[in-house]
């Protein structure tokens, strides 16, 4: 911006005659026009029921007592018996966190 | 302590926070709508209409504000451009620059204090596109030359010499 002492008078005129111009409801109808996210209200409760019922299914199905002893030689020697139960269970336990996480970020 | 700009930028960045848009609209419609108001020469419909569209458009590329230059001076940018849009799409450029010359010829004005304000809008409408537009952005927007030159989209010369060139003829018609 130009210095006080470079003002000139169309500086001036322009100052004298600078008012703010109202909003009149200008702000109200800019935040109508913007674009909606497309997000149903039932999508979280949607969800949560998925998370809960996966969750059930879960401990019902899965095979939590027979899963193999997952030790250090089965990491290190790979083992498709061993390894590919456990796969499976994190996988699961994954979704529903996922599910949970994604239900709660969108209430 | 109310929030800065910058605040306000990175809450609608991180959560869509139509509250905090809201809040940057209303501090910013003023000085858009009066730039608008002017370069439309008084159509305050269209400049409305575009400075509407100027938020709409900050709203869907605020992720490409790098926050290195005012938030004021970004909007006037996309302001302009929606201004030169629109000028392109009417194919008014041209026409307003004939205009612009030949209402250069007219006699000055006398301007009194009560017509000093109708005699300033008058004034403008004999300036062209870019004169119109620097010596607004400088001297009724307080834009420095560098930002001025910005939001244009052309070297600080250029911007400069409109400056000047559009002073001149608003000091001749007004007979400052």
């Amino acid at each position: 911006m130009n210095s006080p002492e470079e003002l000139d008078e169309i500086d001036q005129l322009f100052r004298q005659q600078k008012l703010p111009v109202e909003d009149h409801g200008f702000t109200a109808r800019v935040m109508n026009g913007l674009p909606r996210e497309r997000r149903s209200p039932l999508t979280p409760a949607l969800l949560m029921s998925a998370a809960a019922i996966g969750l059930v299914l879960a401990m019902i199905w899965v095979p939590w007592r027979d899963l193999p002893a997952l030790d250090s030689s089965a990491l290190l020697a790979p083992n498709a018996h061993i390894l590919l139960p456990w796969t499976f269970a994190l996988a699961v336990a994954g979704s529903l966190i996922w599910s949970a996480l994604a239900a709660v970020l969108r209430l | 302590m109310s929030p800065t700009d910058n605040d306000l930028v990175a809450r609608v960045l991180a959560s869509a926070d139509h509250g905090a848009f809201a809040e940057l609209v209303r501090r910013h419609q003023s000085s858009i709508r009066a730039f608008l108001a002017r370069m439309t020469r008084g159509d305050s419909h269209l400049a409305d209409d575009l400075a509407q569209e100027t938020f709409l458009k900050a709203w869907k590329k605020l992720n490409t504000f790098r926050g290195d230059a005012k938030l004021s001076t970004w909007l006037l940018g996309i302001a302009f451009n929606e201004y030169r849009g629109e000028a392109r799409r009417r194919k008014t450029d041209v026409v307003e620059d004939l205009i612009g010359s030949e209402q250069d010829q007219v006699e000055p004005s006398a301007a009194t204090n009560s017509n000093l304000r109708v005699d300033l809008d008058e004034a403008l409408k004999s300036l062209n596109l870019n004169e119109r537009a620097a010596v607004l952005l400088c001297c009724q927007n307080g834009l420095s030359h560098s930002e001025a030159a910005e939001v244009l989209g052309c070297p600080i010369g250029t911007v400069k010499t409109n400056v000047l060139r559009g002073k001149e003829k608003l000091k001749r018609r007004l007979a400052l």
